[in-house]
């Protein structure tokens, strides 16, 4: 190589370099709606998939039986209408005429009842059983298009349950030789196209979508792009349309800015810490109770989530939803958490560990508040962040003292309590135990009165609060932005991510 | 060309990448993490997890598991990846344009800062253009590259507005859109690894200028310029190549950082979400790609270097 | 000498040709006090390992300690680089934060400097096919993804700041493997070792007495500038989560877990970036300075 190769190549690239910046990115078509996602989907089997991004995009592209409109109203989709036999035991769905597969074959009972079956076959690996009745569950077509399931015991939530899209009902053809959906074949009124990995994919407009006119655009391009200072330079400089988050912490900066729209809604969502009921001292549920009392969700509020947040001092249901419940104890307290601490045998406190894990920092930010709180009643603690693969392997096994996590799209009461409390119950990763409250959960799912069910489940948040195998900390709020362009998004407190109703002005 | 020689290097390096590709698969097992508890989220029952090892065959032994992982790839078949079904081939083929044109860049950036750089500092060692220089060069080099490259979205892409923070486009495209994607991961990279070649390239230049042939053409009266650039340079460009093989290496394999900061949808990237999510199928096909590609390029630098400098003898 | 080690080491830049043992050093030591940039880097050491060792003891406030009252507090008489986001004092934390970063230095340079050196020993030193062996391990650690690497080594080990110096060692080890075979290449052949062996030495005496002072200056060279790397690898593994535990500060954590701040409270960005750098110059200036003192054709 000679020097003057060196300097024409040098003087080539400076060339390109402005030539590059006097350039403007090209007009897009109007109706393609670029937005940035802001991790990663985990796989698009809609009946194994958990992650909420995946499900930022299989919301547009799969359909339940049933859904929440967006105030959070349980209404027909994929299902007419429902009834519940007399006993209890069987419910039937009557079916949508005329809705058709992004393949063109009709949606009839025998594909409701694959996809069921699927979710409940245990070589699925699905962890939605407990959505579509259990394991025991039988669903059956009755004709082309109506299907009934009949449960061991009475389920009076079951249309409730199949709102959530993870329930959804899929084409056959989805499902590949080795019983895995790639890219599922739906009836929603988006299609997966030009898929690349986890780093891209559009979603095309369903040309066979059942409801007339829509969707509204053609197609949503959709990127990852994870660091926050770079989805919002995405956003500002026009590259994007639309992003699925901003930091917590520059939403004041962007509502500031009128080049941005930024909607803010409470989520259907809570976050806490789950204390671990099989070890000692945490056994102990004056221990626990002064963990509760011992915290200050303002501040845990302000580093996780910088203020966008409503703290909750008893259960974990906002003040928003009907299922609020107005017991409320745990203002904070540090006498009375001493006290109690000094009557459980532990007055000059005790060492424990908090579990958040490095995967998602805003639980990480908790733990060090937690640490600094807890300390000022004499519990030392230890902060043990793992990433997210090691932490599920040891939330799952009952290893750890307490870990920091959230719960997302929470609509009916039976979300906040049944799962996670009940007795060896599948979500139960607390060891929590209660005749008493198993009882109520237990009876609230036969039940389909509103005030009937008010007055259990009023009832057994009481229990649970006083018995403090999680301690909640605040309900958190979601954000998206946008440019004034992008108009119809409504940003729901169930987190659910949809572009059917979107469409670009200008 | 010796190429028993040549025969040789091919068999080490078939042997690398397998030893390479045994040891992953092997740490996968040890690592904590399963990746059925990943696809299924924190709220998973142990028999939903079960089904899904089972499904994926993570319950057969781990031998078995990879010898038929290697049967396959021998026959180009890698798999599929276990959080989404999807082939492994065709991503780690999605990926390997933009990480080879990422690193293909980035040497360029470096190179048209290193070489100059370095080259004006080794002439006038100790002089305050080589203090200069090599202040400059410190800077690539002392920094975390992930807080360069936010620090660089902050003030070129979020208050100037001049280059995109994130996106790709394929060159056949658009060939300026492409460039005005591919600056700032590049230039980020690049500016790292011009920081460690403005050192290797004022070494060699120092070291072939106080050689003796070169004392010898200076003391027949040459011009310093015909000297530096018919006698050192030539001769420093043995180094130099195996420097530029060695960042190609590590360009290849060592901007996963660059790659997340900037969304660039590399191997990098795919091999740390492969990591993160244990997905085994994924990491080893994408390991396996990268340590081809290490490979080869050693080789190539190692052969080219037999071109440059027929003095070097194959024992 | 053998071409793989050439195209693969980073000895390229370093100097082969070693003299006799007593004047070098003492040559070199001079050189070394007359390098202005080495002299540099030194005085910056200086100042960290003093931050590093005193630590809590002269920082002005708690590191630790939060303010929530004053987050995000700007540069000021009474916080010098201002608050984060939890309130805590930034000059303090950078202060105790220097002992983290010093000591990934140390630890990991010291796991890759004992491993790696004793293999290449052995692997120069010995038959061919052990030769082999050795090197083509380094060949397979060399080729792995580092992240990976790391990750692995401290899920074996378990997380903390310790096992993730460790895990930063171990990505160095063939790097130090590839210089100390190469360097005993260049001498095994060399009349004071045939000598010895001719006396009747054990080979690890050899090793020991007569090899390993022989090929100190380009291993001293080569830690000093990894000390610099293991630096940033410590943010690297900040950046993923995997450095030090909360609530203990280290700068690459800092950095990693401010960075979604930078924009609003830039001097979150700025004076923990300016510490690692400042370090790592040191570090480098004084390789370099080093590598000139070692170096006796560069004597000028």
């Amino acid at each position: 190589m000679n020097r003057n190769r060196i300097a024409l190549l040098i003087l080539l690239l400076v060339a390109s370099v402005l030539g590059v910046s006097m350039l403007t990115s090209a007009q897009m078509s109007e109706s393609v709606l670029r937005s940035a996602h802001d991790a990663e989907w985990t796989g698009l089997d809609p009946h194994v998939a958990s992650t909420v991004s995946s499900f930022y995009v299989l919301a547009n592209v799969v359909e339940s039986l049933t859904t929440n409109d967006d105030n959070i109203e349980l209404t027909p989709l994929l299902a007419t209408d429902w009834s519940q036999s007399e006993d209890g035991l069987t419910w039937t769905f009557n079916l949508r005429e005329g809705v058709h597969f992004s393949n063109g074959v009709e949606m009839t009972s025998e594909h409701v009842v694959f996809s069921m079956n699927r979710i409940i076959n245990p070589d699925t690996g699905s962890g939605r059983v407990a959505s579509v009745g259990g394991p025991d569950a039988v669903w059956e077509a009755m004709d082309t298009y109506s299907v009934s399931v009949t449960t061991p015991q009475p389920n009076a939530i079951l249309p409730v349950l199949l709102a959530s899209r993870a329930t959804a009902v899929v084409h056959p053809d989805s499902v590949d030789e080795n019983g895995v959906i790639v890219v599922p074949i739906g009836t929603g009124p988006f299609i997966i196209e030009d898929l690349d990995g986890t780093i891209s994919m559009t979603l095309a407009k369903n040309e066979n979508y059942w409801m007339e006119g829509m969707p509204l655009l053609d197609a949503v391009e959709i990127t990852v792009i994870q660091e926050d200072a770079a989805r919002e330079a995405a956003l500002l400089g026009g590259e994007v349309d639309f992003v699925t988050s901003v930091a917590p912490q520059a939403v004041q900066a962007l509502q500031d800015n009128s080049e941005v729209v930024v909607l803010v809604s409470p989520a259907l969502a809570y976050k806490y810490i789950g204390l671990n009921l099989m070890r000692e001292p945490l056994n102990d549920v004056r221990v626990r109770q002064a963990i509760a009392y011992a915290i200050n969700r303002d501040d845990l509020c302000a580093a996780g989530d910088f203020g966008l947040c409503t703290p909750l001092y008893g259960g974990p249901i906002d003040t928003g939803s009907p299922w609020h419940f107005e017991y409320a104890p745990y203002s904070q307290d540090l006498d009375k958490a001493r006290a109690l601490l000094a009557e459980a045998g532990y007055a000059d406190g005790f060492e424990m560990e908090l579990m958040p894990t490095s995967t998602y920092q805003d639980t990480v930010r908790q733990a060090q508040v937690l640490q600094a709180q807890l300390g000022a009643v004499g519990i030392t603690t230890t902060i043990n962040a793992p990433e997210w693969a090691e932490w599920l392997e040891l939330e799952g096994n009952f290893r750890y003292d307490g870990y920091i996590c959230s719960w997302n799209g929470l609509v009916d009461v039976e979300h906040y309590f049944y799962l996670q409390h009940r007795t060896d119950e599948v979500f139960n990763f607390t060891g929590y135990s209660n005749p008493d409250f198993d009882a109520l959960v237990e009876k609230g799912r036969t039940v389909s009165d509103f005030d009937e069910r008010y007055a259990i489940y009023a009832e057994a948040n009481r229990i649970l609060v006083d018995a403090v195998p999680y301690v909640y900390f605040y309900n958190p709020a979601f954000v998206r932005a946008m440019s004034p362009r992008v108009q119809g998004y409504v940003l729901r407190s169930d987190n659910a991510n949809l572009y059917m109703n979107t469409y670009l002005e200008g | 060309m010796n190429y028993q020689y040549i025969a040789q290097r091919l068999l080490l390096a078939v042997i690398v990448i397998l030893g390479v590709t045994f040891v992953v698969f092997m740490i996968m097992q040890i690592v904590p993490g399963d990746p059925a508890r990943v696809v299924l989220g924190p709220y998973a029952s142990d028999e939903s997890v079960q089904g899904l090892r089972e499904r994926l065959g993570l319950n057969r032994p781990f031998i078995e598991q990879y010898i038929s992982w290697l049967g396959n790839a021998i026959r180009g078949d890698f798999g599929q990846s276990l959080l989404n079904g999807q082939d492994v081939a065709p991503q780690l083929i999605s990926r390997m344009g933009p990480s080879f044109e990422l690193a293909m860049v980035s040497l360029l950036f470096g190179l048209a800062i290193a070489f100059p750089v370095g080259m004006i500092s080794a002439l006038k060692p100790g002089s305050a253009i080589d203090v200069v220089a090599t202040l400059f060069s410190q800077i690539g080099v002392s920094v975390p590259s992930f807080w360069m490259g936010i620090l660089l979205i902050i003030f070129l892409s979020l208050h100037l507005n001049l280059f995109p923070p994130s996106g790709y486009t394929p060159i056949w495209e658009n060939v300026s859109d492409w460039f005005h994607h591919i600056f700032l991961p590049a230039f980020t990279a690049g500016f790292v690894s011009a920081s460690i070649q403005t050192r290797f390239i004022r070494s060699a230049m120092l070291d072939v200028l106080n050689a003796n042939y070169v004392q010898t053409a200076r003391a027949k009266g040459l011009a310093e310029r015909a000297v530096v650039l018919n006698h050192a340079l030539r001769n420093a460009l043995i180094n130099i190549v195996t420097i530029i093989g060695l960042q190609i290496t590590a360009l290849f394999s060592g901007v996963v950082i660059v790659e997340v900061v900037f969304s660039w949808p590399g191997l990098g990237r795919l091999a740390l979400n492969a990591v993160e999510e244990r997905d085994y199928p994924l990491l080893q096909g994408t390991v396996f790609v990268v340590a081809v590609m290490v490979t080869m390029v050693n080789l190539f630098v190692d052969l080219l270097y037999f071109l440059l400098d027929p003095r070097i003898e194959y024992a | 000498m053998d071409l793989q080690d050439r195209s693969a080491g980073r000895q390229a830049y370093m100097d082969d040709s070693l003299g006799p043992a007593n004047t070098l050093w003492r040559d070199a030591l001079r050189r070394l006090l007359r390098h202005r940039l080495a002299m540099f880097g030194a005085v910056v050491l200086t100042l960290v390992a003093i931050m590093g060792v005193f630590g809590t003891a002269i920082a002005p406030y708690d590191p630790n300690g939060m303010d929530f009252a004053n987050r995000f507090a700007s540069p000021s008489f009474a916080h010098w680089m201002g608050t984060d986001d939890f309130g805590r004092d930034i000059f303090s934390r950078i202060i105790v934060g220097a002992r983290v970063s010093l000591l990934s230095g140390v630890v990991a340079v010291s796991v890759a400097t004992a491993v790696g050196t004793s293999l290449g020993l052995i692997a120069g030193y010995s038959t061919r096919l052990t030769d082999e062996v050795i090197m083509r391990a380094m060949d397979v650690l060399y080729a792995f993804p580092a992240i990976l690497l790391a990750i692995a080594v401290l899920a074996a080990l378990g997380k903390g700041i310790e096992n993730a110096m460790i895990a930063i060692g171990v990505v160095y080890i063939p790097i130090f493997a590839r210089i100390a075979r190469a360097a005993v290449l260049g001498i095994r052949n060399e009349e004071f070792i045939i000598a010895a062996r001719a006396l009747g030495a054990g080979n690890i005496r050899i090793l020991a007495t007569h090899v390993l002072p022989n090929v100190l200056s380009p291993i001293i060279v080569e830690i000093t500038l990894s000390l610099a790397f293991a630096i940033l690898a410590e943010a690297a593994l900040s950046f993923f989560g995997l450095g030090t535990q909360p609530p203990d500060p280290s700068w690459g954590r800092m950095l990693s877990e401010g960075r979604d701040f930078f924009r609003q409270s830039g001097w979150m960005g700025v004076f923990p970036g300016l510490a690692i750098f400042f370090t790592v110059m040191g570090f480098n200036f004084l390789g370099d300075g080093l590598r000139d003192a070692l170096d006796p054709k560069l004597r000028r």
